[in-house]
């Protein structure tokens, strides 16, 4: 079972970095947990995370939220999903991440994370192998944003 | 005019920060990971370098490192959504200047370059 240590950075620094980089009104759905293989969204980020507390964490979304939240950060419309869009994205997932990172150093797991990849496709199934996920489910004016917390720890220090 | 190399894998990043430094009067040049800032810096000789750590290739404190070797004096602030205290404080032993966390309010930035440009 994920602990609450290892879940609650991710929301905080969710909500600060929707909210105060995009503007945007953000609400929160039921967590769930889901096995460890699972179809996901159009667009993917992944954030592999090392260290005290292990697995990796999703960004999951459709394009079209995709679209729309690398418009709000580029500051134009993005009609086509291109690489900048992209790495506004893996971006946005990574600075999640990051500051979700500094929660996580303060509740005793100190982590490094890789850099973001971006998975895109319909129907991808991207599986997390022996780790559960918790589905943190977001509304956003853009649309529909799941991080998923895929990890396990050590016993903090 | 100051000559400032930023360093991110993240081409979103780069272009936000080279827009703002270019609009206020510096001369920018990037790199897309801590090997190519290395190779980089070498050639352009910069006065401040803006460098991200989580990066493909060679991460950012392992650039930082190698700049440091080549050059004492290199100025190297780090610009990164890692803010957890060990990294910063791994950063600062490695001869880092400064170390912003992203996301980064502009003045917050343009103060800390302004800040190493005249020093």
């Amino acid at each position: 079972m994920l602990k609450a240590s290892l879940v609650n950075p991710f929301l905080e620094s969710a909500f600060k970095f929707l909210q105060n980089e995009l503007g945007a009104e953000v609400s929160r759905g039921s967590l769930r947990l889901e096995e460890s293989r699972s179809t996901s969204g159009e667009v993917n980020v992944a954030i592999g995370v090392t260290g005290d507390a292990e697995g990796i964490v999703l960004y999951c979304m459709s394009e079209r939220t995709a679209k729309a939240i690398a418009g709000a950060l580029i500051g134009e419309a993005i009609p086509v999903f291109d690489r900048l869009a992209e790495s506004a994205i893996a971006e946005m997932g990574n600075i999640i991440t990051g500051q979700a990172a500094i929660g996580l150093e303060q509740h005793g797991y100190v982590c490094r994370l890789s850099p973001p990849t971006i998975i895109s496709g319909k129907g991808v199934v991207i599986s997390t192998l022996d780790i559960q996920r918790l589905i943190i489910p977001l509304e956003l004016p853009f649309g529909h944003l799941d991080i998923c917390v895929a990890l396990r720890s050590l016993e903090p220090k | 005019m100051a000559k400032i190399l930023v360093v991110d894998d993240a081409m979103f990043m780069r272009n936000k920060t080279s827009k703002l430094l270019q609009e206020n009067g510096y001369e920018v040049v990037e790199a897309s990971n801590g090997e190519e800032a290395v190779a980089r810096y070498m050639r352009e000789n910069p006065d401040l370098v803006l460098m991200d750590i989580t990066m493909p290739v060679l991460d950012g404190i392992e650039s930082l490192k190698q700049l440091r070797a080549y050059d004492p004096e290199a100025k190297v602030v780090m610009v990164t959504a890692l803010g957890q205290k060990s990294m910063v404080l791994e950063a600062i032993k490695a001869g880092a200047r400064d170390f912003i966390v992203k996301p980064f309010q502009p003045d917050q930035l343009l103060e800390a370059v302004r800040k190493q440009c005249e020093a």
